[in-house]
């Protein structure tokens, strides 16, 4: 039974692919416009990868820790679905307050592709949003406390007063995002993009303040905006639906 | 199509905008950092006039150091621990000094300010606060908590006898 399907599998990926050797092989004579638009009518294609840029950095980096899936979905030839799941833990200083973070975020959004590919090729340049929530926690190793006197050798709370965990936050934020993907072997992309992210709400810590969110990176106190990007490795899994089979067929 | 490596450099350059041009976090003057003590010498016997102290010197012993003559006198409070010892001496140099040792005890509670500045502390403090090592040969004769709340070096928080 299982030999069956797997049979059934490979025969028919042959025919579909038959009936698009076939399709090409037709149209050839027409104008090269059409030739395009024909070929442009590719399969749904799931895409789906990690970035690279965490891992190593998590390597490297003793106060860093982060990993970051990405998948998309194109539903029509140049809009995409895409999502980003991650989770970042760190230990950062913050001028006189050393504090750690840790948590998840989820993105999800749209990709609109620009680049016009060439035949046979699979390539993309796009811009997009992205809507983004956070859920983490901080906790306050240690600080000195803001003196102007420094009669007193300058004395670090480690314990009591407002060290400690600030838990359950969460923080949601809108990002720009502008990127590349290039086809690097069949099926194969790598890929990165560019985040502008703008902070749209957040739950304040009691007597301390989201100076990091995992995702939306560094908070100022001056304005809402952050910087972020990816750089990512993905595969692309092409699945098709009976409806476009025939489409193509008719065609 | 032709807009994309323009947009592209745009992203770039607020990319880079946003970590080489981001605004130093430099804790601004005007902000209000953690306080020292605010102490006023009186008369004894009219609490309401201030009495200036002859000769007047206020040391730590713990760290052997005289901490600078100011006014008004602002002893800054030692965050390691809840308590600070000062050693007050008065007509300091003559046959009439008289030395005495002083601890104050408190509270603290640290609120958040911003990035820049970070935490700021507030002192509490409460009638066992003051604590001489020997009272009745002190040339110090009492003392009155003024406010009990140190939150600014703005007014008096504590006044000492003599």
């Amino acid at each position: 039974m299982k030999k069956l399907c797997i049979w059934l599998c490979i025969i028919s990926g042959l025919i579909s692919w038959e009936t698009l050797q076939a399709q090409e092989a037709e149209v050839l004579p027409q104008d090269t416009l059409s030739i395009k638009k024909k070929f442009r009518k590719r399969p749904m294609t799931l895409r789906a990868g990690l970035d690279l840029y965490r891992p190593i950095r998590t390597q490297i980096d003793d106060e860093y820790s982060s990993f970051e899936l990405v998948t998309d979905l194109n539903i029509t030839d140049n809009l995409y679905i895409a999502l980003e799941a991650g989770t970042e833990e760190r230990t950062m200083q913050s001028e006189q307050v050393n504090f750690d973070v840790k948590g998840n975020y989820i993105k999800i959004g749209i990709d609109y592709n620009m680049f016009e590919n060439w035949e046979g090729m699979d390539n993309q340049v796009y811009i997009g949003f992205r809507i983004a929530s956070s859920s983490h926690e901080l906790n306050v190793n240690n600080y000195l406390l803001y003196t102007t006197d420094h009669f007193f050798d300058d004395a670090i709370t480690s314990s009591g007063y407002a060290t400690g965990p600030r838990p359950d936050l969460s923080a949601n934020w809108f990002e720009i995002v502008a990127g590349i993907k290039v086809e690097l072997a069949n099926n194969l992309y790598t890929g990165f993009s560019l985040r502008l992210n703008v902070l749209m709400g957040e739950t304040v810590p009691e007597d301390f303040a989201n100076l990091y969110i995992p995702g939306f990176n560094k908070v100022t106190d001056d304005n809402n905006f952050s910087v972020g990007f990816n750089y990512t490795l993905t595969y692309a899994l092409p699945f098709r639906f009976g409806k476009k089979d025939k489409e193509l067929q008719a065609d | 199509m032709r807009s994309f490596p323009t947009l592209f450099l745009v992203m770039l350059g607020l990319y880079s905008l946003f970590y080489s041009c981001e605004k130093d976090d430099i804790c601004l003057e005007e902000t209000l950092p953690t306080p020292r003590l605010n102490i006023s010498f009186v008369d004894a016997q009219n609490p309401e006039l201030s009495k200036e102290v002859q000769g007047l010197q206020i040391k730590s012993l713990s760290i052997d150091s005289i901490l600078p003559v100011s006014d008004p006198y602002l002893l800054p409070l030692r965050q390691d621990q809840s308590f600070t010892e000062f050693e007050f001496t008065t007509n300091l140099g003559t046959d009439t000094e008289s030395k005495t040792l002083i601890q104050f005890t408190y509270q603290r509670k640290d609120e958040y300010i911003n990035r820049a500045c970070g935490f700021r502390g507030t002192y509490f403090l409460n009638e066992q606060s003051v604590a001489q090592s020997d009272p009745s040969n002190s040339w110090i004769l009492g003392f009155e908590i003024r406010q009990d709340t140190i939150s600014n070096e703005e007014t008096v928080h504590l006044a000492l006898y003599h």
